[in-house]
């Protein structure tokens, strides 16, 4: 599949502090990335650097195989940080200034506004907009001219519930369309509804990147139930690929070092004469799998 | 797409026109200037009779509307004004960063160099507003105390009008310059009030005089010199007629140096 941004080997340090460290990614057309890590730990730096706000100190980056200029800038949207925006022109009119330097069309602000739902609001100055409304407002802009590769750096920062929900069926909906996304977010959760793929950062390190799914068959819990729980256990360790197993009072958690079918351990403790009153694949949460990730490397270095 | 001059001017104007403090600013500044310009000749006369109470003999009357030294009358006055506008660009220009609007705009595909254009542009614009704005004050006031004699309208000294466009751009773009490099409102203002108060007269202070010409501000204020009045003449005092090719020369490398250094910050910071 096409590159669309290519990094190699980035590093920026802001006086003593190391914001990014020798971080290299390759993101190809209609992927969705999601970069996650704790505050501080670079995310905003990375973003800020393809998007030619940042100077950084070492390394280089490609956007469509080409070196950072404006034309290519202009086939991606970007959200970086907070919204900016001039706080005395309306809703409206600050669109207007970006759709002017993109050469999109002006209806293209009415599409973008009444999708965000700021489009009553649209005479209204941006001074005048709460947290939400502001970020709304920003997503509208990234948006204008649906371009090729959508950056957005904590996209649900301040929203409301439903706001958070609109979003992220905005980003799955744009995804399928076969837009190329780049998302920043502590939200782990947020990572693992919209992204196929993840980088895990964590003080300007890269400790992880890859795809979303592998990461998470690998790592699948099953939970199963029958009468004698003792029983099920003996059996269930025979399995090919078992791993580990937690007895709780009313099932247990089996987890196995390789991707496993329920049908078929279904049907292999029925063949050895156990009946199954429950039996559910649970998706270990990315949380999970990133904070023992996290702690491991933290672990790994105090060594 | 490359972005286009057109859409630069199009992005500052509608920045500008619906930027109250802007447009206020400017009407004031407009209302200043109308209101000095009307009131120079009892200003002036106002020095004279006071001469006269002191045992001098009656001076011939210092006529500020007459033509064509009223070119000259009005775009010296008038540049002493120009503190105004300059921090009418102070704000512009500090605006973008507080508000991070200079950030959001070259993320979405504006170049740091037509960012500066735009700048420019906006700096060139206010000087050309105001010098037109002289001008056609000069012009309708000359007229309206204008005895008769309209031959003197196109002078030599109507050249002040150029010169004092060149005047405004290059203290603007100094002011352009404080304002990039300080990115806070209040602290350019006062860096720039500083350096026009203090620093340029102690930096005077320890240089040769043929060197001290040479300063910024100095060469700003050397393009238009003082008109000669009869008071002065009666002390013997004259001052040069036109403006010296030396200072025309002077303040144009300044501009030149101006932008470069506007634009070699803006691609050194981050944003
Ligand atoms: N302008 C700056 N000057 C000095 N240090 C900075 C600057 N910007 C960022 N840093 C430092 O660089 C590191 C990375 O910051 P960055 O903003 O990239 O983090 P982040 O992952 O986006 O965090 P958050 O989740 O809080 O947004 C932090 O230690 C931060 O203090
Ligand atoms: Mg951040």
């Amino acid at each position: 599949m096409e590159e669309i941004l290519n990094i190699n080997g980035l590093s920026k340090k802001y006086g003593r502090i190391q914001a990014l460290n020798n971080f290299s990614l390759t993101v190809k057309r209609g992927e969705v990335w999601g970069i996650l890590g704790p505050n501080g730990s670079g995310k905003t730096t990375t973003l800020g650097i393809i998007l030619g706000a940042i100077n950084c100190d070492q390394g280089n980056f490609t956007w469509f195989g080409q070196p950072i200029s404006p034309v290519n800038l202009k086939r991606t949207g970007a959200l970086l940080e907070h919204p900016n925006f001039y706080p005395y022109l309306s809703a409206e009119k600050n669109l207007e200034l970006i759709a002017i330097l993109r050469n999109v069309d002006s209806l293209e602000i009415e599409r973008v506004l009444r999708f965000v739902n700021l489009y009553e609001r649209r005479k209204h100055r941006f001074q005048t907009f709460s947290l939400g409304m502001k970020q709304r407002l920003a997503i509208a802009s990234a948006m204008l001219g649906s371009p090729e590769v959508l950056i957005l750096d904590e996209p649900t920062n301040g929203l409301d519930p439903t706001g958070i929900a609109e979003i992220r069926a905005l980003i799955s909906k744009l995804a399928a369309e076969g837009t190329t996304i780049i998302l920043a977010s502590h939200l782990l959760d947020e990572v693992q509804k919209v992204c196929s793929h993840a980088a895990v950062l964590s003080k300007g390190n890269n400790l992880f990147s890859g795809n979303v799914s592998e990461v998470l068959n690998q790592q699948d819990i099953i939970e199963v139930a029958s009468e004698n729980l003792t029983k099920l256990t003996e059996a269930i360790s025979l399995y090919p690929g078992f791993s580990s197993c937690r007895t709780l009072p009313s099932h247990i958690e089996v987890v196995f070092t390789e991707k496993t079918d329920p049908a078929l351990i279904n049907t292999f403790l029925f063949e050895q004469g156990i009946v199954c009153s429950h039996l559910a694949l649970r998706k270990k949460s990315l949380e999970k799998y990133y904070l023992e990730l996290l702690n491991s490397k933290i672990a790994q270095k105090v060594k | 797409m490359e972005t286009t001059f057109k859409q630069i001017l199009k992005l500052e104007s509608i920045k500008l026109i619906n930027y109250k403090t802007f447009v206020i600013l400017v009407l004031v500044f407009a209302a200043i200037l109308l209101l000095a310009f009307l009131s120079l000749q009892s200003f002036v006369s106002n020095i004279t009779v006071n001469q006269n109470n002191s045992n001098v003999p009656p001076l011939e009357l210092f006529k500020v509307y007459r033509f064509p030294d009223i070119w000259q009358n009005f775009t010296y006055f008038a540049g002493h004004l120009k503190i105004f506008p300059a921090f009418i660009i102070i704000i512009i220009i500090t605006n973008e960063f507080t508000f991070n609007t200079q950030r959001q705009l070259i993320i979405s595909g504006l170049s740091r160099n037509k960012y500066v254009l735009g700048k420019i542009s906006v700096v060139f614009m206010l000087s050309a507003l105001i010098t037109i704005f002289v001008a056609l004050s000069a012009l309708i006031l000359g007229l309206f105390h204008n005895t008769g004699d309209y031959s003197q309208i196109f002078s030599r000294k109507l050249l002040f009008i150029p010169v004092f466009l060149l005047e405004l751009f290059t203290y603007l773009n100094l002011a352009a310059l404080f304002a990039s490099i300080f990115r806070k409102t209040g602290l350019a203002l006062m860096a720039f009030l500083l350096y026009m108060i203090m620093i340029e007269r102690i930096i005077a202070f320890y240089l040769p005089e043929k060197i001290e010409t040479f300063l910024p501000l100095k060469a700003i204020a050397n393009l238009i010199p003082l008109p000669n009045s009869p008071l002065f003449q009666l002390f013997g005092v004259s001052f040069a007629e036109h403006t010296a090719v030396q200072d025309v020369i002077t303040c144009l490398v300044y501009n030149a140096i101006f932008i470069t250094a506007i634009l070699f910050i803006s691609h050194k910071r981050n944003l």
